[in-house]
């Protein structure tokens, strides 16, 4: 029996091995997937390695015998602790002080780590004498200064020999240069007998001066001076250079800093069912977009390989070989059911590495099963809108340049969902999603966007008629591209206008 | 009326594209079994009626009846090798061969068999695996051949089937055709190799333009366009230069021209039997050679087809004038 079903079978089977079962397929869908995934496993222990040891000696030029103290005290103990553990919640260092253990950080042990800190307190002699992270010594003492070029004093500090960061200082009063340019130790940073130069100038520790915040803390460092190195510094500079003005204020610094320090909000979804739960906004903001484009990518990526395929092989005259076995109809409907269970492939892959995903994180209720079946629906109807649009441009289309000229309109009517995510998800029932709703083919990508936003029910009318509208309109747009295509495979030469093509789709 | 025999029958059928008229009114039969040659010039229409046959493209008047049907419910029962044909080139050639044979509804058991059959027979043996982009374009044509016959059709339509092909290779697939003719196939067979179409096929259809020219077994075709011309070789002991003015003597001979090679050229009036002017030319002097020149195919082309010329010509200048004529009037009833 070779009925016209087992010949759409046959094509549809063939599209889908030419497609999915390549090298190229198998690497570019799943192959990059996995590698961004191990990557994005990998990189903090990557990155974690880069934060080298910074050892050495950094001149600071001031007046203040206080702020001297307290950058050796910025740079040691639990102080030097708690800024790792802050650039390294702030993505740009990744690994702990080998005392506090090696290896990633956790963003949630480091958020825990500093709130423990800070709820707790230290004052700055537990700092000064608590777990040793690191250390800073001062080599000059005021007393004992010889200028720019000064020898090293006496370490008035015990620093970690071991520790990543064991940094002396060299105090540098202004007066050694009244140039104020300190030619000679820029050029001792250069040379890298010193770390870092810091000009912290007297404004910068009055109270008063700083008001108008035109005074700047100035920290020359060596080319290639790593950047969580400078981040460091500037922290511990610019922190001690607060404490400080404070001091000189009048006012404790850490007592000020808890009174001014604004509360954690623990948010709470009520159950209308009773109780209440952890809500994850962030989380519920970006399900809707990972829906979304979940949908877009996997409809996307093999309705641009229907449009490849189609120019292929009429490009290299299989097309009236093919022809002379199955109507245009059934060579179109084949190739769309192939590409779709490509586009499915895909779907199912990558959604299912979303549901794993959240599964490990025992957030699986963020993604109710009814959402999956709206999926499922709204994707077949994306496929076929996008595919039959597809399929008739690669049809008509001589060549992938004409194609893209032809499709760039529907393409961009098709970024409008991208465009609307956000609007959508915050407002899933004002007059913007409505609307979009209810316009082919954005349907199914506007739809599934305001399904999965949990904030606010969608009128159960709403979906039904979308789903109605939306099917019916796939339809007609299989059926406008069949009419163009049983014509346009046969055409060779000129790219036929929008015009000609109208005409085709209303050829009886 | 269709004749049940045959294997197509096309009455009527008229294609348009826009203003053009690729075929007009086109009707022709073709038994079943025999072998057709459909010859025109470039832009007669062949390809658009081939098409048509195939129901790739469908008439905008007249009825196709394939096989005894509608052309759409044939298609398994046709081969096809279109003229501009093409492969999957990453395709292997097996899979090629077994991909268009279930589409034309070869079942799947057996297939591999059938396939090396088939390569086996057109002399490609062990290319089974390998991807057809390494293949030469002679063997690339041997397997769009195959795949136009591999489900053993009862219709084969080939359009250009040996342009390209080297002398040996094309042998093998004329010798393949003529099996086929002799197992009962029909064949159409559209070639601009008018003398392989003459060597080959039993019936011409002729078109141009679109409309038809010609549609007749071959011999009845020679027998229309008899040249009535007899070539004679005279023998070393013939008489020389005046051997043509002796044979123009012979009744119902109406000139005598000596050729370059030897030989001499008699043209007879139409009622004279040309075996008795050759009876009579072996009489009247030593000859080592007479013969009734054939007409070639070639030839009967060539003159049809400058005779449809004039003939769309003077119908394109008539509807010039009619055209002109009625602008004129126009103008008049205007003034």
């Amino acid at each position: 029996m070779n009925g016209p079903l087992s010949k759409v079978g046959a094509v549809a089977w063939r599209e889908f091995r030419h497609t999915a079962l390549t090298k190229g397929f198998l690497f570019g869908a799943f192959g990059v997937p996995l590698i961004m995934i191990a990557l994005v496993a990998l990189l903090p222990s990557l990155v974690g390695q880069e934060l080298l040891p910074l050892r050495g000696t950094v001149a600071v030029v001031t007046a203040s015998d206080r702020l001297p103290k307290e950058i050796e005290t910025e740079l040691r103990g639990a102080r030097l602790e708690d800024r790792i553990l802050e650039i390294a919640r702030n993505g740009r260092a990744g690994s702990r002080p080998r005392s506090a253990g090696t290896g990633a950080a956790d963003p949630e042990a480091v958020a825990d780590a500093l709130d423990r800190r800070t709820g707790r307190g230290e004052s700055d002699a537990d700092a000064a004498n608590g777990a040793d992270g690191g250390g800073a010594r001062i080599d000059g003492t005021e007393g004992d200064r010889e200028g720019a070029g000064g020898r090293d004093g006496v370490d008035r500090a015990a620093g970690d020999a071991g520790s990543e960061v064991d940094v002396a200082l060299r105090v540098v009063n202004p007066s050694d240069d009244p140039t104020g340019e300190f030619a000679a130790l820029k050029e001792l940073v250069l040379a890298g007998e010193l770390v870092a130069l810091a000009v912290v100038p007297p404004e910068v520790l009055d109270p008063a001066a700083e008001a108008d915040r035109s005074a700047r803390v100035q920290l020359f460092v060596p080319p290639g001076f790593l950047p969580n190195h400078t981040i460091l510094l500037r922290g511990a500079i610019a922190d001690a250079a607060a404490r400080t003005r404070a001091a000189a204020a009048g006012v404790d610094y850490d007592a000020a800093s808890a009174l001014v320090r604004a509360p954690r909000t623990d948010l709470r979804r009520l159950d209308p069912a009773g109780g209440d739960r952890a809500e994850q906004l962030a989380t519920k903001l970006l399900i809707p977009a990972a829906f979304m484009l979940l949908l877009w990518m996997s409809v996307f990526v093999s309705a641009n390989h229907l449009l490849t395929s189609t120019i292929e092989e009429k490009g290299s005259k299989v097309i009236e070989v093919l022809l002379s076995a199955v109507s245009p109809m059934q060579l179109m409907a084949g190739k769309i059911l192939g590409q779709g269970m490509v586009s499915a492939v895909m779907l199912i892959t990558y959604g299912g590495v979303g549901m794993a995903s959240l599964a490990a994180m025992a957030t699986l209720d963020l993604v109710p099963w009814m959402h999956l079946v709206y999926l499922a629906i709204y994707f077949v109807m994306a496929y076929f809108m996008i595919a039959s649009v597809m399929a008739g441009v690669g049809s008509a289309a001589n060549d992938l340049h004409e194609a893209q000229s032809l499709v760039a309109p529907a393409m961009i009517v098709l970024m409008v969902p991208l465009m609307l995510w956000f609007p959508i998800s915050q407002n899933p029932n004002g007059a913007l999603a409505l609307a979009t709703s209810f316009i082919p083919p954005l349907i199914p990508f506007v739809m599934i966007l305001r399904v999965t936003t949990a904030n606010e029910p969608i009128a159960a009318w709403q979906i039904l008629a979308s789903i109605a509208w939306g099917f019916a309109a796939m339809l007609g747009m299989i059926w406008l591209a069949a009419r163009v295509f049983r014509i346009g495979v046969l055409m060779q030469g000129k790219t036929p206008t929008p015009r000609e093509l109208v005409r085709w789709m209303l050829t009886p | 009326m269709p004749i049940a025999s045959s294997a197509i029958s096309i009455t009527g059928v008229t294609k348009r594209f826009g203003k053009t008229i690729a075929v007009r009114s086109l009707d022709f039969e073709l038994p079943r079994g025999s072998l057709c040659g459909f010859l025109g010039p470039n832009g007669a229409g062949k390809s658009t009626t081939i098409r048509m046959i195939m129901s790739i493209i469908l008439p905008d008047e007249g009825t196709i009846r394939v096989l005894g049907g509608s052309a759409l419910d044939s298609k398994d029962r046709i081969g096809y090798l279109p003229e501009e044909r093409g492969v999957y080139r990453k395709m292997r050639v097996g899979e090629f061969l077994a991909y268009m044979a279930k589409l034309k509804g070869v079942p799947s058991r057996g297939m591999d068999r059938r396939v090396e059959d088939w390569l086996d027979r057109v002399e490609l043996p062990g290319v089974v695996r390998k991807r057809l982009s390494d293949l030469s374009k002679g063997m690339q044509q041997k397997v769009q051949f195959i795949a136009a016959m591999i489900h053993d059709p009862e219709l084969l339509i080939l359009d250009e089937p040996f342009s390209g092909l080297d002398p040996v290779n094309a042998r093998v697939m004329r010798d393949l055709v003529h099996e086929l003719h002799r197992k009962g196939r029909t064949i159409i067979l559209s070639t601009h190799l008018l003398p392989q179409a003459e060597a080959l096929c039993e019936r011409i259809v002729l078109i141009n333009h679109g409309i038809k020219l010609l549609d007749d077994p071959l011999d009845r075709i020679r027998e229309a366009f008899d040249p009535r011309t007899i070539v004679v070789l005279p023998a070393s002991d013939a008489p020389g230069d005046g051997a043509p003015a002796l044979l123009e003597e012979l009744p119902g001979v109406v000139g005598a021209r000596p050729l370059a090679d030897g030989r001499i050229e008699l043209h007879l009036d139409e009622r004279t039997d040309p075996q008795a002017t050759m009876r009579a030319a072996l009489e009247s002097m030593p000859l080592r050679g007479v013969e009734l020149r054939r007409t070639t195919l070639e030839e009967i082309f060539v003159r049809l087809v400058r005779r449809e010329e004039g003939t769309e010509a003077a119908r394109s200048a008539q509807m010039a004038l009619a055209g002109a004529a009625a602008d004129a009037a126009v103008a008049g009833e205007v003034a």
